[in-house]
């Protein structure tokens, strides 16, 4: 044996850890990779270890359940072995357990998110409801935790807004110290509220006060939209609507630490919030989900900066050839999303945009001829967005 | 199942196969192999596997008439109709599917077609040459034709090479867990360095080529010319550990090809086994560089055309080959000397041309592959909403790729492990890296590019 070591402890290696790697994956297999795909002809045990890693489910997790139970390995085989195929078909728990992981993917870090999100339709049972709820519930924390402050800010809000637009002039800036007072006694707070407004065309210098909230297409909006110096931007790749205030998306000017949307949020008063989110959400939940935490992150903001017009902007869409051949990314999905994000704007201070009317061709698709990947514009292309944005400015 | 770095492969097929052909008495183990490879073949492409075998039954009859006619009293001009025959028949069949899968898109194209019909004309030439010391048996051609480690890209290996004529095969602990060591180095630098930096070449082709500050054209181009390298280095790896694992000889398809003083020896140093083929069966044979400058260079040219062709069928490929071929020349007729009394500018003109050349191989368009130029060398300026700061983003993301890259590139890294492959630390090194690649290959196998994420 000995010799044997010295001539292929390689081969010793390789065999003896892969054999311990595929026990920890049948073991799991009852348990916490259940959820996991499993081929006699092409996807080994070890796999299941492997994707339960990726996706933060340690492999000892599933040594602690070695035990005779029917979630428990080797006793879920005897389970599996007595009903025949019975061990996968108990309901109850795949439900639960595709929300569980659905939560801990969207609070944890930015890999596990999107991977997980082709799981949790299949995973048995309607988890999206469940994954909502617990979503809604993280986030609700969020707004009760800071609920005082933003009352008293909410209150100025609704008072300055009108006081500038009389004063004329299109720069946020004079937005965050409005002489609000006097004005506003003449005007009833009923008619302003209800006043709606229209787009119109407006210059560059309109970026000055303005952020972009959004995932990667915001991201290029960034990098080759050249308006990077006037506004500020608080992207990042695959950011969504759920992680939008615990991911860090920015780095703070002076201390250099990375900040949430929430935080830069709170540093500076601006005059525009450009909202783009939803593409990486595709797979994740419904729609009413998706719109109910929407709703939310709207709310949140609008606490933040009273005085901003926020624009929702509709989803941009993926090319038609995308379309047909993703189950998840098409623009079924998309347009289903946008009419809902269509249905938050109010025309007063919410306004919906949708850049799809300028980068799309005739059959509804982004144009084939704007992107490489089917989905992000190409770099010269975001001029597009950005004259759109321009044709679409609200002065009040 | 058809690709070394994939779950099928390395978890099914091959641990299958070996256990299989190892249980096998040494006697037939040259038919397991013949039939594990069939299925091998079979399982990639369905219909396509007859075309192999009726390819590799037509040319082991014409090989045997070749080899028959040797003693015979017109023995020369026999032998030579004969092998023209055959090679009419294989090139025949090899410019037929380019011709096809340049126009009807490169899915019509079999599976290792190209290499395995190289294999079958170095075979023929060989047996007309007389080099065949023996008569190639049937099961020994059918296995050289077909073995599994070599059908789908090579490395192309001469019949001479693959101990066809030893008595006996040698097998033995030692040979399969060095081709195990051979064949996981290989993985890891398949997928742990050129599937992560393919990602930085589909990033920037996403952002546009006219959009990329020149910076990060260059970063691209060094980028690209390592994934190219480790993708079918790694390959080769894999491809010739398996061999070693299966009693067969380790053949080298690249020697550190970045560490070459001159274009002509990155070529002789890179995918050596089909720069071999084209100075033994095409170059030598045209008289080399025997003759006067103009005849070197014409054959020269037909070397660089040819590899051009066999690359591709589109326009860039046959540009590619005249660069190499322009290059080449210019080394011959004037850099040669001067590289050869100061090689450092030598690897600074390969270090600076190479990368470019990988450009042309890589941009089929050519419309996008002179914008791609363009910012390579921007002399008129150009570019569209280029963003001067790109080069620092990628940087961010791929520089430990990068740096991994470079250590790779290095003669004396490699080298110093595989001195000390059985040094307890590179063994649990290989380890390491092999289930680390494998890991990377789940985590990625609905994400292959990690694309998902928007």
């Amino acid at each position: 044996m000995k010799d044997f070591i010295k001539k292929c402890p390689v081969f010793l290696t390789l065999a003896g850890s892969g054999l311990l790697l595929s026990l920890i994956g049948i073991s799991g297999s009852f348990s916490v990779y259940k959820e996991y795909e499993f081929h006699v002809a092409g996807r080994p045990y070890l796999a299941l270890v492997m994707e339960g890693i990726s996706k933060g489910t340690m492999p000892w997790e599933a040594v602690e359940t070695i035990g005779m139970g029917e979630e428990e390995f080797p006793g879920g085989l005897l389970y599996k072995w007595r009903n025949g195929n019975g061990g996968q078909e108990i309901g109850v728990l795949p439900g639960k357990e595709g929300a569980e992981s659905f939560v801990e993917g969207s609070a944890g870090d930015d890999g596990v998110f999107v991977l997980e999100n082709e799981g949790i339709p299949k995973a048995g049972g309607s988890p999206d409801d469940q994954g909502a709820e617990n979503l809604g519930e993280l986030n609700g924390q969020g707004l009760a935790g800071n609920s005082g402050e933003p009352g008293v800010q909410d209150e100025a809000g609704v008072q300055s807004t009108p006081g500038v637009q009389d004063a004329g002039g299109n720069s946020g800036e004079s937005n965050a110290q409005g002489p609000v007072g006097s004005q506003d006694g003449a005007k009833p707070e009923s008619v302003e509220d209800s006043r709606t407004y229209s787009f119109q065309t407006v210059g560059e210098d309109y970026f000055d006060d303005a952020v972009f909230i959004g995932d990667s297409r915001t991201v290029g909006l960034f990098e080759y939209g050249g308006i990077e110096d006037r506004a500020d931007f608080f992207a990042k790749i695959s950011l969504t609507i759920y992680d939008i205030f615990t991911t860090p998306v920015a780095k703070d000017e002076e201390t250099g630490e990375k900040i949430t949307v929430e935080e830069g949020l709170m540093q500076k008063k601006y005059g525009k919030v450009y909202l783009m989110l939803g593409i990486n959400e595709l797979g994740t939940g419904t729609t009413d989900t998706f719109i109910a935490e929407y709703e939310n992150v709207v709310a949140r903001i609008r606490e933040l900066q009273p005085d901003a017009v926020i624009y929702v902007q509709g989803i941009m869409k993926v090319t038609g050839k995308k379309d047909a051949e993703d189950e998840i990314f098409n623009n079924t999905n998309i347009e289903d999303k946008n009419q809902a994000i269509a249905g938050l704007a109010d025309n007063r201070d919410i306004f919906y945009i949708d850049v799809n009317e300028v980068v799309c061709d005739q059959e509804g698709g982004l144009n084939a001829e704007y992107t490489i990947d089917e989905v992000h514009l190409k770099a010269k292309y975001y001029e597009i967005w950005k004259q759109f944005l321009l044709e679409h400015g609200i002065v009040k | 199942m058809v690709i070394f770095s994939g779950l099928e492969f390395i978890f099914r097929f091959f641990p299958a196969f070996l256990a299989v052909y190892y249980i096998t008495p040494k006697k037939y183990r040259e038919w397991a192999l013949l039939f594990g490879s069939i299925v091998f073949y079979a399982v990639g492409e369905p219909y396509y596997v007859l075309l192999l075998l009726v390819a590799v039954w037509l040319n082991y009859f014409f090989a045997k008439k070749i080899y028959s006619c040797r003693d015979t009293r017109r023995g020369r001009k026999c032998r030579k109709d004969r092998v023209v025959a055959a090679l009419v028949m294989d090139i025949g069949l090899l410019a037929a599917f380019k011709l096809l899968g340049a126009f009807l898109g490169n899915a019509i194209f079999p599976l290792g077609l190209s290499f395995f019909l190289f294999k079958m004309i170095s075979f023929q030439i060989d047996t007309y040459r007389g080099e065949m010391i023996q008569k190639p048996g049937f099961r020994q051609t059918v296995v050289y034709f077909v073995m599994f480690p070599q059908i789908v890209s090579g490395p192309i290996m001469r019949f001479s090479e693959g101990g066809f004529w030893e008595e006996e095969r040698e097998y033995s602990w030692e040979k399969l867990e060095e081709g195990l060591q051979y064949f996981a180095a290989g993985l890891g630098t398949k997928v742990l360095l050129a599937d992560r930096l393919a990602i930085l070449w589909k990033d920037i082709h996403m952002i546009g080529y006219e959009s990329i500050s020149t910076p990060l054209a260059w970063l691209g181009a060094a980028g690209y010319s390592m994934e190219l390298y480790f993708d079918f280095w790694g390959y080769s790896l894999m491809a010739s550990g398996i061999c070693v694992m299966l009693g067969y000889p380790f053949i080298e398809n690249f020697r550190h090809p970045y560490a070459s003083r001159s274009v002509s020896e990155f070529w002789r140093r890179w995918h050596m086994t089909l720069g071999s083929f084209f100075r033994d069966y095409v170059y030598i044979p045209l008289g080399g560089s025997r003759e006067d400058m103009t005849v070197t260079l014409r054959n020269l040219l037909a070397v660089w055309l040819l590899t051009g062709l066999w690359h591709g069928g589109s326009l860039n490929f046959i540009l590619w080959g005249l660069s190499l071929f322009f290059l080449i020349a210019i080394e011959k007729l004037a850099l040669g000397k001067l590289f050869g009394k100061f090689p450092f500018f030598g690897r600074l003109f390969v270090l600076l041309v190479i990368p470019v050349t990988w450009v042309i191989f890589a941009v089929t368009d050519l419309r996008e592959l002179g914008m791609y130029l363009g910012r390579l060398f921007p002399f008129d300026g150009g570019g569209i909403a280029v963003n001067p700061r790109d080069i620092i983003k990628y940087l961010g993301m791929y520089w430990y790729y990068l740096l991994a890259g470079v250590i790779w590139c290095i003669p004396g890294v490699p080298r110093f492990l595989k001195k000390h492959r059985k040094h307890p630390a590179v063994v649990l090194l290989t380890a390491f890296v092999f289930w680390i690649s494998v890991y990377c290959v789940v985590s990625m196998e609905n994400n292959p590019f990690a694309y998902l994420k928007f």
